[in-house]
């Protein structure tokens, strides 16, 4: 029931009062009894029932309500009614009070059964043995994220009438973490199992499509390092120079050699010049906790192959020996997070300040950009917060904590390349339609995402960059340079301190 | 003679086919090579709106305003992979095109703050958006130039007027109309007594 039409009924209950002390002057217009006054028989009024979240009625000198109210009762109550707390306490008589609870027993309960109708149908309809074993791995993960999202948002529908404080977009500003209240629990508690078996099918699916991946590109490494016995010993040392945390130095300061066998994990590829495979894990993982900072498959399975792909075309030019990586994508994979709300700047800046070892929470540097005029903080539905930060305020935060770092207008590619090799990483703006390659987005809404290297060929020439991306919880992601100059909206701010780690 | 004409003609339609079958990426860049594209994507950080509107705010197309100018809309958007959801628009930013003139910004009175709904009108695809976006923006400078000298338009300038306003619909956020209205509301009713199609008249 609407809260609208819950107000209607609390309205009609304290109409009733007065209707009530009508029927004790003998014109009976309502079984709802109402309280002493002028004219009627003086006996002490009873003292009225006060409620307290979570779940107690008790008498107002302090003896217990004789009826017993169930613990999702008052969250119906407290979900249902505008302040509903404040609302029952002010209802003036014991009568009305009593009345009103009977009333929204009677809804609580129906709803309540509604909910467990609910349940069982979404339960049965998420059943992960009910996707066809013989339909192709893609087929399945499609199948089994799409059950995964019906799921999610038909248990939320579903236990809408009970969840107290009300659901709102989760916000930095608002609080500090994304986590449900504790008295949500009990009605999602349900779905905590099939979710667990759906993320796990998903999982395995999703670990299976990695490794057929990987597979194939092994084999096409082998035959091309069979084939490829010729021509590849070529110096990189000059245009691989630099490289973030080892910025200022030459190869050697990559700490990789500078020529000697790489690939040796390829059985039968010939040796190549330089690779920095032993530098940084490949770009197809093995391990899972790599492979999981990946979150290949964030924005969805066509989305995911693609980044397999694009991985897959990285490993393939550092197996030749073709390109090598300058700053350390990999390694500042264990920077990303999913951002809370419209702080995908605040986001980027937490993971910059976390290369520089600052131990930051992206709540805290939020809290700081709104209390210091930095962020935007404007009202959204339903009571979230939205907002975010303005250009002229995008390096303010990273200057209060000590990081040099400039904002960069209509900055050009040989710009960004200088300052990933200088410090290692840098923000950058990308239009997110183009970079999430998702219609549902709009043009001309940019959003900040953190450069964390690039992967380089031997004319220096920069084939494309890695991207840790708070909006989706990506990491290390490679965009090839075709796609980032089409999405990068030219702004940047470039540090100048190089990250500790 | 007729051969030659013929010819001709499926060259014309063969290069409209063609032109129909190109994909996002396509039109993508045509739409990013406009001028007044990259000239508007520009506003928010220029000095006069720089330290007011947030970069994770969607941004409306540029509405033609008089002295040839055009102004656009900041608005609050919640995104996420899949998902957009506009609220009224906060923001108004002025800018020319073509003078040095500089871009200003203002916050708009204080609308209401539930949801103006999806930022892409349902079912559009990645191409069919880039592809009405770069026919907006071909169509816009004409628009404004029209506009300005309150022009009667001749029947080419119509059905240029009619693309152009085919192209808003398909890309406007659906639910910011009466912002879009409000932005310029003589642009509006100009261009509906000039072609007899505009925008709705948002209740008073």
């Amino acid at each position: 029931m609407s809260r609208m039409r819950l107000g209607c009924l609390l309205a009609l209950v304290l109409v009733a009062v007065p209707g009530a002390l009508r029927a004790d002057d003998g014109k009976s217009v309502s079984s709802i009894p109402g309280p002493s006054g002028p004219g009627v028989d003086a006996e002490p009024s009873p003292p009225k029932l006060v409620f307290t979240y979570p779940c107690s009625f008790a008498y107002a000198d302090g003896k217990a309500y004789e009826e017993r109210m169930l613990d999702w009762q008052c969250d119906y109550i407290h979900a249902s009614v505008k302040n509903g707390k404040d609302t029952f306490n002010a209802l003036p008589t014991l009568a009305a009070q009593k009345a009103f609870l009977g009333i929204m027993r009677d809804n609580a309960d129906a709803a309540h059964d509604e909910y467990i109708k609910k349940i069982a149908e979404i339960l049965k309809a998420a059943d992960p043995a009910a996707v066809p074993k013989m339909l192709s791995t893609g087929e399945r993960t499609k199948r089994i994220a799409a059950l995964n999202v019906m799921l999610s948002t038909g248990v939320f529908a579903a236990a809408q009438p009970f969840l107290w404080p009300p659901r709102e977009a989760e916000s930095y500003v608002e609080k500090t973490a994304g986590t449900w209240p504790a008295s949500w629990h009990p009605y999602l508690q349900p779905i905590y199992a099939r979710a667990g078996e759906l993320q796990q099918a998903l999982k395995a699916d999703e670990i299976k499509l990695i490794d057929q991946a990987s597979a194939a590109l092994d084999a096409k490494i082998r035959m091309n390092g069979l084939r490829a016995n010729k021509g590849l010993d070529v110096s990189l040392d000059k245009v691989f120079d630099g490289g973030g945390t080892h910025a200022g130095g030459d190869v050697s300061a990559l700490g990789l050699a500078k020529s000697g066998p790489a690939g040796a994990s390829v059985a039968g590829a010939i040796p190549v010049t330089i690779s920095d495979l032993r530098a940084a894990p490949p770009p197809i993982p093995k391990d899972q906790a790599q492979r999981d900072q990946r979150n290949y498959f964030a924005r969805g399975y066509e989305a995911g192959i693609k980044r397999l792909q694009n991985d897959a075309q990285v490993e393939f030019w550092h197996a030749m020996g073709m390109t090598q990586t300058v700053g350390d994508p990999y390694g500042k994979a264990s920077l990303v997070f999913q951002q809370l709300g419209p702080a995908c700047a605040v986001a980027a800046e937490t993971e910059a300040l976390r290369a520089r070892g600052q131990n930051v929470k992206p709540e805290e540097l939020a809290r700081e950009g709104v209390d210091k005029g930095y962020f935007v903080d404007v009202p959204g539905v339903d009571g979230a917060r939205e907002g975010g930060t303005p250009w002229g305020r995008l390096d303010a935060l990273l200057t209060d904590h000590g990081v040099k770092s400039a904002s960069v207008v209509n900055a050009d590619a040989r710009q960004l390349d200088e300052a990933v090799r200088a410090s290692g990483d840098a923000i950058v703006y990308v239009t997110v339609k183009g970079f999430w390659e998702d219609p549902k987005q709009p043009d001309r809404v940019s959003h900040a995402v953190y450069v964390t290297g690039m992967e380089v060929d031997h004319n220096g020439s920069v084939r494309g960059y890695y991207v840790n991306d708070t909006g989706t919880n990506e990491a290390a992601r490679f965009i090839p340079a075709s796609l980032f100059k089409k999405v990068w909206t030219k702004n940047m701010v470039v540090m100048h301190d190089a990250p500790n780690n | 003679m007729r051969r030659i004409i013929d010819l001709r003609l499926a060259a014309v339609l063969s290069a409209g086919l063609l032109a129909a079958c190109k994909g996002a990426s396509y039109w993508q860049d045509r739409v990013q090579a406009d001028p007044l594209y990259q000239r508007a994507a520009k506003v928010r950080e220029s000095a006069g709106c720089a330290k007011l509107v947030p970069m994770e705010f969607g941004q409306t197309v540029p509405v033609p305003v008089k002295g040839g100018r055009f102004k656009v809309l900041f608005y609050p958007l919640t995104f996420s992979p899949g998902k957009s959801e506009a609220m009224p628009a906060a923001i108004e930013g002025i800018f020319s095109a073509a003078s040095d003139a500089p871009d200003s910004c203002a916050a708009l009175p204080k609308a209401s703050t539930g949801s103006a709904g999806p930022a892409v009108p349902p079912g559009t695809s990645q191409a069919a958006y880039y592809r009405a976006e770069e026919a907006l923006y071909a169509g816009l400078p004409k628009a404004g130039e029209l506009y300005a000298k309150d022009a009667v338009p001749s029947e080419a300038d119509k059905r240029l007027l009619a693309d152009y306003l085919d192209a808003f619909n398909a890309i406007a956020e659906p639910g910011l109309l009466p912002d879009y209205y409000r932005a310029e509301p003589g642009f509006w009713e100009w261009l509906r007594s000039a072609t007899g199609k505009s925008i709705p008249k948002p209740a008073a």
